[in-house]
C-alpha cells in the first residue's frame, strides 16, 4: 500500500525548505475561485485583497511544508490565519449580525479540538481532514470576528472568553512535560530542536504572539466603536 | 456568560391598567426628607452610596497609615547595620503585614470608596444601583480588615511575604494560624471587592442621565468599568487560590502537596493569574481620576478620549495574559522566557498612549498650579521612572540578576506609590471641598505635596541603588560595611520626610474641617457633573436629572449653571410614591428607559455581613458549631433582605420631553438587575475557570498522577450530563415566561421543577464522585472541589427557584413582576452550564485511556 503523503508533502530537511512551495492545482483554482467570488461581494477591496493574499501565502509558501516538520509552524500558520487573516476578512464583509457567544464558543470547540493528539494525526492522513480543519478553523474564526465587529459593545463577553481559552491552551501547551503529537517525534531533529523544544516554542508563541494580535484586534475595536458612536465634539471652555 | 449583557428582544410594554401595587414608601416624608441620612446610630443603617464611599475612603486612610507605621518599622530596623530593633520573626510579620495591608486592605477600597461615592455624582444619579450591596461589601471589608489586623494581638501575625507562597504556607511549614488569619481575613475582605465590581459595572451601564451615551461618559467612568470587569475576572483565581490552600491547612487535601501530584507552583500561578492584573487594577482608576483632573486645570478637554479609552480597554485584557513574567525564576521553559520578556515590555505600549494623553493635554493650555495638580505632576514624573525600570525589570537577564533585591523593591513602589499613592493624595486635595463643603490649604498641601514628593524620591532612589549593590530583599539585618550602610540611612531618612508630608496632609484635613473657607459652587472649575450643586451636595445628588447633551457637561451646558442647582430641569421632579428613585438607563445609548426604584436605609446588610464575618472568624477558630449559627444569620440576612414587594408593573410619569412616562423597574434584559446579575455570572464563570485551570494544570504536569486517580463513576457523569440540559431547558423556559407575563401557577410549576432538577443534579453529582478519594491524589481533590462548587452553586439555585415559588404561592407577585423569575433565569442558565462542564470533565477523565 503507498503511504499517504499530508497535503504539504514529507517533512522537509532545512536545507530543502525553501525550496518546497506548494503549488497544488486544486489549492489554486480554489484560491483563484474564492478570489473572484470575494471581489464580488468584498465591500472593502483593499481588505480583502490583503487577507486573500495572506492566506494564499499560509498555504503555498514553504509555511506550510515546514508546518510538516515543526509543530511551532504549524502553530504560526493558524495565528496568521485565526487572528490576522480573518479578522481582516470579517473587516471586509459586509456587517453580520450574528450572537457573538455562541460563535466564540464554536471557535473555541474547533480551536481545541483540532490540536488535540488523534484528530491533529488525522489531519496529517487525509487531505480532507486537513482541510476541514482549515476551514472550520478560519471560517469560524471569521465569523467571530465578524460578530464582533457588528457589535462590539455586546461582545466583551465573548471576547474575554476566547481570550481566555487562547491563553489556556497556550498555557497548557508551554508547560506540557512531554511532546503531544507522536508525528513530530523524529521531524525536527534536523532542526537542532527536541521535539519538546518545539511544542514549548510553539505553545510561548501563541500565549505571546498570539495574545499580542488579538490585543491587537480588540483596541481596534474598540477605537472603532467608539469613533463611529462619536458625534463630532465641538469644545472648549465657555 | 449564556447571555448578552442585553439585546435588543422585544419586550411587553407596561401594561396600561397599572394596578396601584407599587410599594408606597415613606408617605408622612418629603422628599428630602426621605433622602436623608438616618440620625444616631441608625447611620449604620445608612445604604446611602455618599456615606458608605467616605466609609470605604476614611476606613483605607486608617489602613493606609497603620501600613505605614509598619513601613516605618522596617526601615528603622534597616537603619543601620546589624541593627537589633526588631528579631528576624518580627521584622518577617512586619513586611509581611505592610504588603498585605496596602495591597488588599488600602489600594483596592480605597478605589472602591472613590467609585462609591463618585459614580452615581458623575452619571447623574441619585445613588448607586445596589445600594444594600455596597454597604454589605463596606461591612465584610471591614470585618475582614480587622480579622486580619488581629492576628497581631494573637501574635500570629503572617509572616511568609505577601504572595504567600506555597510550599511555605503549607501548614508543615507554617504551623499555627498566622497563613490561616491571612487567607480567611483577606477572602472576606476581597468579598468587597467583587461586590463593588457589580455594583460598579451595573451602576454605569444601568443609571446614567438621560442621554448620556458610553461616548459621553467622563472618562472616568471608562476606568472604572475596566477596572470593575478586571476586578471580576481577576479576584477569583485568587479566591480559588485562598480556598483551595485553607482547604488543604484545615482538611489536609494534597492541592499543592508534590508527593501526591499537587505543584506548588499552582499556586504561584493563581495567585499571579491575579497579582499582575491587580497592579493594574490599582493603577487604572488612579489614572482614570488624573485624567479627570488635568483637563480641569488646562482648561481644555481630554486630548484623545478615543484612543485612552482603547488603551484603557486594551491594558485591560492584557494585564491577564502576562503573569508568568513574575515567574521568570521557577524554571519555565527556556523558550518562553524571552517571549514573556518582549512582552512585558509591550505594557508600555496602552500606558504610554495614555501618558501621551495626558501629556498632550497638559500643552493645550496653561496649566494652573494647584496643589491636585502639583500631585498629578508628581504622579507622572515618579510613574514614568517605575516604568522604565519596569522595562529593565523585563529584560530576562537582568531580571534573574535583581530578582529578589531592593532594586525590586524600590521599582515596585515607584510604580505603586508614583501611580497610585500621588494620584490618590491629588484626588483626595481635589474632592475632600466636595466631602466636606470646605477647602483646604493651599499652602499646606503645597508643603505636603515637597515633603512627600521629594522624601519619597530620596527613600526609594536610593534603593535602586542598594539593590544593584546586590542587597536583598526581606532581609532584617546586614553586615557592615559592605557599601549599604549609608543608602540606607538614606533611605530611612527619606521615608520620614514623606511621613512628614502625609502627616501635613492629616493635620490640614482636621484643620480644614472647622476653619477652611467654605467651597463655592464649582470651585475648582471643572466639567463633570459632580459639581453641580454647591457642596455639600443635597442627599438626593439631583433635584431633578438633568439631560446630558456633552461629555464637558458643566462647560457646554449653559442651562446646568446659569440658574440654582435645585432649579436645573429635568427628570424625576415630581416623586411618585415617596420612594427613593433615579432614572435608568440604556446601557448604550444612555436613552432613559426605566424609573429605578432605591433602597431606603435598612439593617439587612450589616447582619449579612455579620453573619459572614461570625462564619469566617469560627471557621478561624475550629469552632464549627458557631460558623453553622454566622452562615444561618447570614442567610436570614439575606432572606430578609430580599424579601421585599417588586416594584415593577407600573408606570410612572418622569417629567422629560413631552410627559414622557416610563416603566418602573422594567422587566427586562437591560434592567440593572439583569445587568448585575450578568456581572455576578461573569465572577462566578471566572471562579469555575480557575478550577478547571487548576485541574488542567495539574493533569498537564502530573500526568501519572491523573491516571492513577480513581475514575468518577461513567454513567452518573453521564446522567448529571443529561440532567444539566434539563435544567438548561427549564431556566430558558422560566426566562421567557418571565418577559412574556405567563401565568403565574404555571410559573410556580416550573419554579418546582427546577428544584426537583436541582436536586437531582446534585445527587447524580455525588453519587458521580463517590468512587473518588479526595485524599488520594492532587487530580482527585481538585475533582471534588469542582464538585462542590457546582454543589454550591446548585444550593443558591434551589434557595432561590423555591423562594420564587413561595412568592408566587403567597400572593406576593401579581402578573408582570417577572424580574426575580428573570434574573434566576440567566443565574440557572449558568449553573447548567457549569454543572455541564463539569460532566464532561467527569465523563474525559472517567474514560480509561
Ligand atoms: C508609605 C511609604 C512606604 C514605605 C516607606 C515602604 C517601604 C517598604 C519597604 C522598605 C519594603 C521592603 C521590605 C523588605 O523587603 O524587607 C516594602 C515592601 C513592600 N511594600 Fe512598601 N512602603 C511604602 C508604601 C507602600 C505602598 C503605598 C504599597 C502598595 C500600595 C506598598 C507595597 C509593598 C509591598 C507589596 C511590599 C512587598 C512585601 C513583601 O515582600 O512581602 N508599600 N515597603
Ligand atoms: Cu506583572
Amino acid at each position: 500500500m503507498d503511504p499517504y503523503t499530508p497535503f504539504c508533502g514529507t517533512p522537509p530537511l532545512p536545507t530543502e525548505l525553501l525550496t518546497r512551495w506548494t503549488f497544488d492545482p486544486v489549492l489554486i483554482a480554489g484560491l483563484i475561485a474564492a478570489f473572484a467570488i470575494g471581489m464580488r461581494y468584498t465591500i472593502e477591496r483593499k481588505r480583502f485583497t490583503g487577507a486573500w493574499a495572506l492566506v494564499a501565502f499560509l498555504f503555498i509558501s514553504p509555511l506550510c511544508a515546514a508546518s510538516m516538520a515543526l509543530f511551532s509552524a504549524r502553530v504560526a500558520q493558524h495565528i496568521l490565519l485565526t487572528l490576522v487573516a480573518a479578522p481582516l476578512l470579517a473587516a471586509a464583509l459586509p456587517k453580520l449580525r450574528l450572537p457573538p457567544m455562541p460563535v466564540a464558543v464554536v471557535f473555541a470547540v474547533l480551536f481545541w479540538f483540532w490540536h488535540a493528539p488523534a484528530p491533529y494525526q488525522a489531519t496529517l492522513e487525509s487531505d480532507l481532514t486537513y482541510w476541514a480543519m482549515h476551514l472550520s478553523l478560519f471560517g469560524s474564526a471569521t465569523l467571530m470576528f465578524a460578530a464582533f465587529r457588528a457589535t462590539p459593545e455586546q461582545s466583551i463577553p465573548a471576547a474575554a472568553l476566547t481570550g481566555a481559552q487562547l491563553t489556556l491552551f497556550a498555557v497548557v501547551l508551554t508547560l506540557a512535560p512531554t511532546p503531544w503529537h507522536s508525528w513530530h517525534m523524529l521531524t525536527t531533529i534536523p532542526y537542532e530542536l527536541g521535539p519538546l523544544a518545539d511544542q514549548q516554542l510553539a505553545g510561548a508563541m501563541m500565549w505571546v504572539a498570539g495574545g499580542l494580535l488579538f490585543l491587537a484586534v480588540i483596541g481596534k475595536l474598540a477605537l472603532t466603536f467608539l469613533q463611529e458612536a462619536d458625534v463630532p465634539p465641538a469644545k472648549s471652555r465657555p | 456568560m449564556t447571555d448578552a449583557p442585553y439585546d435588543n428582544n422585544p419586550v411587553p410594554g407596561p401594561r396600561d391598567d397599572a394596578y396601584d401595587m407599587a410599594p408606597k414608601g415613606e408617605p408622612d416624608k418629603s422628599f428630602e426628607e426621605v433622602w436623608a441620612t438616618p440620625p444616631g446610630v441608625k447611620v449604620l443603617s445608612s445604604v446611602s452610596h455618599r456615606v458608605v464611599g467616605k466609609r470605604f475612603l476614611i476606613t483605607g486612610f486608617i489602613f493606609f497609615l497603620i501600613a505605614g507605621v509598619l513601613a516605618l518599622l522596617v526601615r528603622l530596623q534597616l537603619l543601620v547595620s546589624e541593627n537589633t530593633f526588631l528579631d528576624s520573626e518580627t521584622y518577617n510579620q512586619v513586611f509581611t503585614m505592610h504588603g498585605t495591608i496596602m495591597m488588599f486592605l488600602f489600594a483596592i477600597p480605597m478605589l472602591e470608596g472613590f467609585a462609591v461615592y463618585l459614580i452615581p455624582l458623575m452619571i447623574g444619579a441619585r445613588d448607586l444601583v445596589f445600594p444594600r450591596l455596597g454597604a454589605f461589601g463596606y461591612y465584610c471589608y471591614l470585618f475582614g480588615g480587622i480579622i486580619v489586623l488581629s492576628s497581631f494581638l494573637f501574635d500570629a501575625a503572617p509572616a511568609g511575604g505577601w504572595f504567600m507562597y506555597v510550599p511555605l504556607s503549607t501548614s508543615q511549614y507554617t504551623e499555627g494560624l498566622s497563613a490561616d488569619f491571612w487567607l480567611i481575613g483577606i477572602t472576606l475582605a476581597e468579598i468587597a471587592s467583587v461586590t463593588a465590581a457589580v455594583e460598579i459595572i451595573a451602576a454605569i451601564l444601568c443609571s446614567r442621565a438621560p442621554g448620556m451615551s458610553l461616548t459621553k461618559m467622563p472618562i472616568l467612568m471608562w476606568y472604572l468599568l475596566v477596572t470593575a470587569f478586571m476586578i471580576a475576572i481577576g479576584f477569583p483565581p485568587l479566591i480559588i487560590g485562598s480556598i483551595l490552600l485553607e482547604a488543604e491547612r484545615l482538611l489536609g487535601l494534597p492541592f499543592f502537596d508534590i508527593s501526591l501530584g499537587g505543584d506548588p507552583l499552582l499556586w504561584q500561578h493563581l495567585f499571579w493569574l491575579f497579582g499582575h492584573p491587580e497592579v493594574y487594577i490599582i493603577f487604572l482608576p488612579a489614572a482614570g481620576m488624573v485624567a479627570t483632573m488635568l483637563p480641569v486645570f488646562v482648561g481644555k478637554p481630554l486630548f484623545g478620549y478615543g484612543f485612552a479609552v482603547s488603551a484603557v480597554i486594551t491594558m485591560g485584557f492584557l494585564s491577564f495574559g502576562l503573569w508568568a513574567h513574575h515567574m521568570f525564576a521557577t524554571g519555565l521553559p527556556i523558550m518562553s522566557l524571552s517571549l514573556f520578556s518582549a512582552a512585558s515590555t509591550m505594557v508600555a505600549v496602552p500606558t504610554g498612549v495614555q501618558i501621551f494623553c495626558f501629556i498632550a493635554t497638559l500643552t493645550l493650555g496653561k496649566p494652573r498650579l494647584t496643589v491636585p495638580m502639583l500631585f498629578i505632576l508628581g504622579f507622572l514624573f515618579i510613574f514614568v521612572l517605575g516604568g522604565l525600570t519596569g522595562v529593565m525589570l523585563a529584560a530576562v537577564p537582568f531580571n534573574l540578576q535583581a530578582h529578589d533585591s531592593y532594586f525590586v523593591v524600590a521599582h515596585l513602589h515607584y510604580v505603586l506609590i508614583g501611580g497610585f499613592v500621588f494620584p490618590m493624595f491629588g484626588a483626595l486635595y481635589y474632592w475632600v471641598p466636595h466631602f466636606t463643603g470646605r477647602m483646604m490649604s493651599e499652602t499646606l498641601g503645597k508643603w505636603a505635596f515637597w515633603l512627600m514628593f521629594l522624601g519619597f524620591n530620596l527613600a526609594f532612589f536610593m534603593m535602586h541603588l542598594t539593590g544593584l549593590r546586590g542587597m536583598p530583599r526581606r532581609i532584617a539585618t546586614y553586615p557592615e560595611g559592605i557599601g549599604w550602610d549609608r543608602l540606607n540611612m538614606l533611605s530611612t531618612v527619606g521615608a520620614f520626610i514623606l511621613a512628614a508630608g502625609i502627616a501635613v496632609f492629616i493635620v490640614d484635613f482636621f484643620r480644614h474641617q472647622r476653619s477652611g473657607p467654605k467651597t463655592g459652587r464649582d470651585p475648582w472649575r471643572a466639567a463633570t457633573l459632580e459639581w453641580l450643586y454647591e457642596p455639600r451636595t443635597p442627599g438626593y445628588n439631583f433635584r431633578a436629572i438633568p439631560a446630558i447633551r456633552s461629555r464637558e457637561p458643566l462647560w457646554d451646558q449653559p442651562e446646568l449653571t446659569d440658574r440654582p442647582a435645585a432649579e436645573v430641569d429635568g427628570a424625576l421632579r415630581i416623586s411618585h410614591d415617596h420612594r427613593r428613585e433615579t432614572i435608568g438607563c440604556d446601557p448604550v445609548t444612555g436613552e432613559p428607559i426605566q424609573i429605578l426604584r432605591l433602597p431606603h436605609p435598612t439593617w439587612f446588610p450589616l447582619i449579612s455581613a455579620l453573619g459572614l464575618a461570625v462564619l469566617f472568624a469560627a471557621t478561624l477558630a475550629s469552632l464549627y458549631w458557631l460558623s453553622a449559627i454566622g452562615g444561618l444569620i447570614a442567610l436570614i440576612g439575606l432572606t430578609g433582605w430580599i424579601w421585599e414587594p417588586s416594584d415593577s408593573g407600573v408606570t410612572r410619569e418622569t417629567g422629560l420631553g413631552e410627559g414622557l412616562s416610563l416603566p418602573v423597574n422594567v422587566v427586562d434584559r437591560k434592567s440593572h438587575l439583569h445587568v448585575g446579575t450578568i456581572g455576578t455570572i461573569l465572577i462566578l464563570y471566572a471562579l469555575f475557570a480557575s478550577l478547571l485551570f487548576a485541574g488542567l494544570f495539574l493533569w498537564n504536569v502530573q500526568p501519572e498522577f491523573a491516571q492513577d486517580t480513581a475514575r468518577p463513576a461513567r454513567i452518573f457523569a453521564l446522567v448529571s450530563a443529561a440532567l444539566s440540559v434539563i435544567l438548561f431547558a427549564l431556566s430558558w423556559m422560566t426566562g421567557r415566561r418571565a418577559l412574556s407575563q405567563g401565568s403565574l401557577a404555571a410559573g410556580m410549576l416550573i419554579n418546582l421543577l427546577t428544584g426537583v432538577a436541582i436536586v437531582a443534579l446534585g445527587l447524580s453529582f455525588f453519587w458521580a464522585l463517590l468512587p473518588v478519594d479526595p485524599y488520594s491524589t492532587a487530580f482527585a481533590a481538585v475533582g471534588w472541589a469542582m464538585g462542590a462548587y457546582v454543589a454550591a452553586l446548585l444550593a443558591v439555585s434551589l434557595y432561590w427557584t423555591l423562594f420564587n415559588a413561595l412568592r408566587k404561592a403567597t400572593g406576593n407577585v401579581v402578573l408582570g413582576q417577572g424580574l426575580p423569575d428573570l434574573l434566576l433565569a440567566a443565574f440557572g442558565k449558568a449553573t447548567a452550564v457549569m454543572a455541564g462542564i463539569t460532566a464532561v470533565a467527569f465523563l474525559v477523565a472517567g474514560t480509561p485511556q
